[in-house]
Order: C-alpha cells, then sequence, then structure tokens
C-alpha cells in the first residue's frame, strides 16, 4: 500500500472536512453533519477523504441534488429527490437522522425510513452511525445485486455485511432503507463473522492517527475554496501587521 | 442530556450583564482562571521536574527536554532554539521563522522522537505532528530583556528591576496550538485524564514548562559568558517573570464555536461570586487576605503601563476606582456591617468604571479559595450542539424570543449593522476580520454572526403560517440547519452567547480576547490594535522549586520585586 498523503487528527478531520462540504455546496448545516460522519468513518480506522470525495464531486458536478420531498406512508416514511437527480447522501444523512432523532420516543418500532436514488449509500449509515442514536440496520442492494448492510450499535460499534474493510464506492444510486433492531442482534448468527468496528478501533486511531490517501487533494481542494485569497490589504489589517519585535 | 442543565440563580448576576461585548473587555484573571487552577494541582500533587536533556550553546541555540512528572504521568516539553534574523522576527501568525519552536510530548521522547520533530518543529505550521504531540508552539525574544539579564548575569550583577518590569518576560508566544491542530494528539486523547481534563491545561502546561527553560537558558547564557564572575537570577526576581504572549484573532472564533464551553467557564465564575456575596459574616482571615490582595492589587495596577490610548485612559480610571475602594474598605464602620462581601460589590456597581468591577469579583473571590476553588472542576464539556426536529416551530420561536432578545432588537437590515465579516486567509488560514463593504471575501465567511443569523431565522420563520416540525423546517430550509441547532443547544446555557452584535461595524475583536485570555489566567494587557493584545502569563507564579513556599498559590496581582541594593 502507498504510504498515506498526509495524518489528520480528528479535529482536522472536522475542520477540513466541514469547510470542503461547503466548498462543494453545502449549507454549513449540513457540512457540519458530513463532518461529525466523516470523523466517525475516520474513527473506523478507514479512510474518509476515499469515502466521501465521490459525494462531495457528485453534488458539486450537480449529479446530485440537495432538493428532495419526504412523505409518510403507513409505516414507511420516503425521502426521495424532487427531481431527476440523484439524491445526495449529504442531505438524505442528515435527514435520516433527524427521522430518528423525532421518531425515538415513539413505541412503534416497525416504522422505517426509505430514502430512494441515493447516490453513496454507506455516507448514509455514516450518518447514522455518527448520531450514536440506538441500534439500526442500513440495507441496500449494490450494483451488481448484492444486498448490501451496516449495523450501528451505540458506544461507536458497528458492523459491514461484507467481510472485508473495502468500503465499496458504487458508481449507480440505491435505495436505502433503516430500520430500528434490537440491540441483540449485533451479537445474532446472521452477523457473527462479519466485520466489526468497536471503540478499541477509535481509541487506536487516536494513537495513531487518520492516514489518509490519494483522495486527500480531492478534499483539500473542496477545502480551499472556503479561503479568501491574501491581498496587501487585507494583510496589512490583519492582526499584529507590520510589527516587528521592539520590546 | 451529557450534562446537567444549570442555570443561573438567585444572586447571580445576570446574563444579559455579563455576557456584554465591554464587560467581557474588562475582565481579569480570577482564582478560578485555568493557570491558577493548574499551579494548584501542579502544588497540591507534588508534581516532579526534571531537566533531562540541554544541549545548548554559548548563544543559547540548541535542543533540550524539560519534563515533568505528575502522579500517573510524565509530559515533556522539547525546545528547539535557533538564531534568527531580528528582520524576521515578528509576531504574526505569517512569520515563517521563531528564535525557540517547542512541542508538549506525551510522555518521554526517544531519541528518533527528538529527531522527527527536530525536522518538524521549527516550521510549525508547515510541519506534521503525531498523536505523541498535545502541544506546538513557538516564541520569540524579548531582544532588549534577555540580553540586558544576560549582560547583568554574566557581570555578577542582577538585572534592573524597573526595566524588567517594563517587558515582564523573556520570550513571548506568538501561537500556541493543542487540540489536533497540525495532526497533534485530539483533546479527547487526553480529555479524561485527571491533571488534563480542564480547559487549556496541555497549552498552559506547555507554557508554565517553557518559562522555566527561559530563565534557565539566560543563566545558561551568562554562564558562559561570563565564567566565575556570573551569578544566577534572584528567586524573586524570577519568580517576577512571566512568558509574553501576542494574541490576534485566532482565539476570537473559538469563543463563538464553543458556546457551552464558555457558558462552563462564566457559570463557574459567577457561581463563585454569588457564594461569596452570600455569606452574612467575614472571618478575621479573609479580611485580612482581602485587605492583602486589595493592597497588592492597587500597586499591580500602578505597575500596569501601556501605549495604547484607551487602554491607558481605562488603566487610569481602575487605579482611581481602586483608592476608592481602599478608602471605603478603610472605614471600619463599612466592615462592621453583616454581609460584607455583598455590600463590596454594590459599592463598586454603583460607583467604578467596569474595569473597576470586574477586578473587584477578581478580588471577592481571591480569599475564598475553600468556598470556590471546587468550581474549577467544573469549567470543560464533553456537549456538542444538538438537533430537535421533533420540536414545533411556534415552541423554537419562543425560544428566539425568550432567549435572544438580544438579537432580535438589532435591525440588520441597516448596513453598519454587518459591516465586519469574520473569515480565513489562504495565507496560513490566518483568521482575518474584514469589512464587507470593501474587502473581497464576503462570500466566504465563517459563520460566526450569531445575531444576524438568529435575527434571519426569526424573519423566516414569521413568513410560515402553518405550524411545522423543526425537522420539516430545516429539510425546506437547510441553510438555518445550522442556527436552529446552536439555538435549541445554548437555550439551556444561560451564558452560552456573546449578548451583542460582532459583525457591527463598531465591534472590537480585542474584547473577546482579553475575555478568553482573562479565563487563561492572564496579566498586564497591552493592546497593540484592536485586533491583538499582548499579554504576560505566570507572572508571579512559583517556579518548580519554589512550590514548597506555604504561600505558592497566592500570586494573584504580581508586583515588582522590591531590588537589593549593593
Amino acid at each position: 500500500m502507498n504510504s498515506p498523503q498526509i495524518v489528520l487528527s480528528f479535529n482536522e478531520i472536522m475542520f477540513f472536512f466541514t469547510r470542503a462540504a461547503v466548498g462543494a455546496g453545502l449549507p454549513y448545516g449540513l457540512a457540519e453533519d458530513f463532518g461529525r460522519s466523516s470523523i466517525w468513518i475516520a474513527a473506523g480506522g478507514l479512510d474518509p477523504a476515499a469515502i466521501t470525495a465521490n459525494a462531495l464531486k457528485s453534488l458539486d458536478e450537480a449529479q446530485s441534488t440537495l432538493s428532495a420531498s419526504q412523505t409518510e406512508n403507513g409505516a414507511e416514511t420516503v425521502l426521495r429527490s424532487s427531481g431527476e437527480k440523484q439524491l445526495s447522501t449529504l442531505f438524505a444523512g442528515p435527514s435520516a437522522c433527524d427521522w430518528i432523532s423525532a421518531k425515538a420516543a415513539d413505541s412503534n418500532k416497525n416504522q422505517y425510513f426509505s430514502a430512494k436514488h441515493v447516490d453513496h449509500p454507506f455516507l448514509l449509515a455514516a450518518a447514522v452511525g455518527a448520531l450514536n442514536y440506538g441500534s439500526w440496520e442500513i440495507s441496500w442492494q449494490d450494483s451488481g445485486g448484492t444486498l448490501c448492510a451496516v449495523l450501528t450499535a451505540q458506544h461507536g460499534n458497528w458492523k459491514t455485511s461484507w467481510d472485508s474493510t473495502h468500503i465499496s464506492l458504487m458508481s449507480s444510486s440505491a435505495d436505502v432503507t433503516i430500520k430500528s433492531v434490537e440491540s441483540s442482534l449485533f451479537k445474532a448468527e446472521k452477523w457473527k463473522g462479519k466485520t466489526s468496528y468497536s471503540e478499541k478501533n477509535r481509541k487506536l486511531v487516536l494513537e495513531t492517527g487518520v492516514q489518509v490517501y490519494e483522495a486527500w487533494p480531492i478534499i483539500h481542494s473542496f477545502f480551499s475554496r472556503c479561503l479568501v485569497p491574501s491581498t496587501e490589504e487585507s494583510r496589512k489589517s490583519g492582526a499584529g501587521a507590520g510589527l516587528v519585535d521592539t520590546d | 442530556m451529557s450534562e446537567s442543565i444549570k442555570v443561573a440563580s438567585r444572586g447571580m448576576r445576570s446574563p444579559e450583564k455579563v455576557m456584554r461585548l465591554s464587560r467581557m473587555g474588562s475582565s481579569f484573571q480570577t482564582r478560578l482562571s485555568f493557570m491558577r487552577s493548574l499551579t494548584r494541582r501542579i502544588s497540591r500533587e507534588k508534581w516532579k521536574f526534571e531537566k533531562i536533556r540541554f544541549d545548548v550553546d554559548k548563544d543559547g541555540f540548541g535542543v533540550s527536554v524539560y519534563a515533568v512528572h505528575t502522579p500517573e504521568r510524565t509530559y515533556s516539553l522539547i525546545t528547539f532554539t535557533n538564531a534568527i534574523a531580528p528582520e524576521m522576527r515578528t509576531d504574526r501568525v505569517v512569520a515563517e521563522v521563531w528564535d525557540a519552536t517547542f512541542n508538549l510530548f506525551d510522555g518521554v521522547p526517544t531519541e528518533a522522537d527528538i529527531k522527527r520533530l527536530s525536522l518538524n518543529t521549527p516550521k510549525q505550521e508547515a510541519g506534521r505532528f503525531s498523536p505523541s504531540e498535545l502541544v506546538l508552539a513557538r516564541a520569540n525574544k524579548s531582544l532588549r530583556l534577555f540580553e540586558h539579564v544576560v549582560s547583568c548575569l554574566s557581570e555578577g550583577k542582577q538585572p534592573d528591576v524597573e526595566f524588567l518590569a517594563s517587558v515582564g518576560y523573556l520570550m513571548r508566544t506568538t501561537a500556541v496550538y493543542g487540540s489536533g491542530k497540525f495532526g497533534c494528539a485530539d483533546r479527547e486523547k487526553i480529555s479524561k485524564r485527571p491533571e488534563t481534563r480542564g480547559a487549556f491545561q496541555v497549552e498552559l502546561l506547555t507554557v508554565y514548562l517553557f518559562r522555566w527553560f527561559t530563565i534557565e537558558l539566560v543563566e545558561h547564557v551568562a554562564k558562559l559568558r561570563g565564567g566565575g564572575k556570573a551569578v544566577s537570577l534572584n528567586p524573586e526576581i524570577s519568580k517576577y517573570l512571566g512568558i509574553g504572549n501576542a494574541t490576534g484573532l485566532g482565539m476570537a472564533p473559538f469563543l463563538i464555536k464553543h458556546p457551552v464551553l464558555i457558558h462552563n467557564w462564566v457559570l463557574a465564575r459567577e457561581t463563585a461570586l454569588s457564594r461569596v456575596i452570600a455569606l452574612e459574616s467575614h472571618t478575621p482571615e479573609t479580611l485580612s487576605l482581602f485587605s492583602k490582595y486589595l493592597q497588592r492589587a492597587i500597586q499591580h495596577i500602578a505597575e500596569w503601563n501601556v501605549e495604547d490610548q484607551l487602554q491607558t485612559a481605562r488603566i487610569l480610571k481602575t487605579r482611581e476606582d481602586m483608592n476608592q475602594f481602599s478608602n471605603w474598605f478603610a472605614d471600619e464602620e463599612n466592615l462592621k456591617q453583616p454581609f460584607l462581601w455583598q455590600r463590596v460589590m454594590l459599592f463598586a456597581e454603583s460607583n467604578f468604571s467596569l474595569e473597576g468591577q470586574e477586578l473587584t469579583v477578581s478580588l471577592l473571590l481571591e480569599p475564598h479559595g475553600e468556598l470556590v476553588d471546587d468550581l474549577a472542576d467544573a469549567m470543560h464539556t464533553s456537549t456538542v450542539t444538538e438537533l430537535d426536529p421533533s420540536m414545533r416551530l411556534t415552541q423554537l420561536n419562543e425560544l428566539l424570543q425568550k432567549s435572544f432578545s438580544w438579537a432580535l432588537e438589532i435591525d440588520f437590515t441597516e448596513p453598519e449593522k454587518q459591516r465586519r465579516f469574520w473569515y480565513y486567509s489562504e495565507e496560513k488560514l490566518e483568521p482575518r476580520f474584514g469589512d464587507r463593504y470593501a474587502d473581497p471575501g464576503a462570500e466566504q465567511e465563517m459563520p460566526l454572526a450569531v445575531g444576524r443569523d438568529v435575527y434571519l431565522l426569526s424573519k423566516k420563520i414569521k413568513s410560515i403560517s402553518v405550524d411545522i416540525s423543526v425537522g420539516e423546517f430545516v429539510q425546506n430550509f437547510p441553510e438555518f440547519r445550522h442556527i436552529v441547532r446552536r439555538v435549541q443547544t445554548v437555550v439551556r446555557f444561560p451564558y452560552a452567547e456573546i449578548r451583542d452584535n460582532i459583525v457591527d461595524a463598531e465591534m472590537r475583536p480585542i474584547d473577546l480576547l482579553r475575555f478568553k485570555l482573562a479565563f487563561f489566567g492572564a496579566s498586564k494587557f497591552d493592546p497593540k490594535s484592536e485586533l491583538w493584545t499582548r499579554i504576560t502569563m505566570f507572572q508571579g507564579a512559583p517556579l518548580p522549586d519554589q512550590f514548597a513556599a506555604k504561600e505558592s498559590d497566592e500570586w494573584a496581582f504580581p508586583v515588582i520585586p522590591v531590588q537589593e541594593v549593593g
């Protein structure tokens, strides 16, 4: 494997990735959610740039939209893009989290959330994982027809239905379903032996930093859009301008 | 809810009074300030200090490692000192070289660690660091004072204390980075350790260790210059030497971005004040201590001289306030009645400037350590802002009316009410404060204008005729998600918001800086413009070998030591 381009702290993940999302066109509040999702990914020992860069590009290149409508249909709440474009997961993720938060007190556990035509399904799981609110199964079918699922539990624990730590970056969109599950499912036969992430991963990453590889320039490029070019005038008006030590 | 809700109770000063920029910009250190709680812990837990390495040449250039052993862990200050051209010496973030660059290392560094850091630390923001490093910082010499002290000591004399007092430090830091900056350890790594749980403890420990280093450095250079003739600094003069600091706009956004933390800081101070003024009687000991601190504060303020005209006028008024206070206090009739401390505060509020009032707060807390010091343990937080999507819009509007009337009263359609904006410059990510109507970059404004955003949120809510949920609202208007989340969180924390317009044409960032620096424990504020200030840290604090002294916690309001004649 190549050497990482940079090793970041969680604080830097929040700083750069939140602003990268703003640079890609996300309002700041949604960008904060994206920053939190990126930390959740990083805490699993995964490269958040590799996993999120395409979602930012999809939004920036107008392949995905932030425009959506949400309807309730019996037990199902459906979020779908308002037009033909695929729905940006950067919008769908926070919407799903809001649905979870709002339903927290609801005793009816049969209700579920569907996000249609979502551009990067795994990021929806990342948003739910970062929320750290109960146990949820987030599932979708990949482009080859395989059912993918992520199981999130409290205390930073989560599992994937696939065996490797590779996160598939889908080239086509998918419908994603989110449903509440019993916390005991985490130890059930169905999920036994699956790739598992825990608080231990987070502690390890705190000791080593977050390794970020080839996609880092993409994140940094979006981030840079939030910076203001320096001019002679702005330099003069900055703190401490013109000061040479005289004391 | 991860943190208990603590609200302002009866007898406490209101957020409307306390969280105004003019008063925040008049703050003084208190015994709850972070430097004070750090030195109390050092003393209480008997931390051990050790000079592990000192490979420094006759000019003071080289590598050193100074360690502190706490009950459970060791932390090491690794310092690189270098020769730099005088014209390259600037306090600005955009500087590229410094007299000293250093890290606080988690543990004791190996040779490999020191070698790695020698390639990165001198480059500061251009270097990269690892979670082994808790802090990254740099400092420049006060050339005049450093040379004066070296010269005097090498000739067997003590430095001139008046001259020394005019500067107050041998070196001043120009940036102290922690909390994951440039790859350093995240706060999360150390936030549960008892010695680093409090706010800014590792950053201030770094500064404390660096202060020790600067004193040893100046003595080392003097010794090599003077040989057998050279002497060490008088311990009282060493103690009076602090560490300078030049602080600019970087600190200001921090205050806006961490509202719950700020609430906890202010709540602790205001709770402490309310405990003191609730005392019906006072003891001879507290009275005596108070009197001692009052006299010392009077001298401290008399020795506080700056070039800035506005601050000079404020210092002059504070001197008047303190003299008036001294007279009031000398009248025994005033001391005989109950609730002395409450009457002190009322007298200050009726007669003093804001600086005089805030100095009085500091003085009132000083003799009451047993009553208030426990509050220092609550001045941190893990609470983050959270959205409550189930709330109805009408409820959100009620919250705005109740807790943000200060913002809703501002007419943001007036251009001057939002003339300023905060942004990151592409040059080293330096935070800057622009003029919206003259400077480029307003579209990249940092989301710090809380008052204006609340105003816009209120306007938007009024335009919606149906009572939808907040979840539906932010889905339809995601541009408000950030401010809604903030409002819903901070209404539980009354001291969380600065109740002023921080993008107003007349806004002075220096007020924010002073507020934060006072909580750090800084003194001798020396504003150089409305955008930045110099301060002194740890002036008067015990050095590592001075903690055995009984009065090692009594270092508030440092005054010039008496110079021995001959």
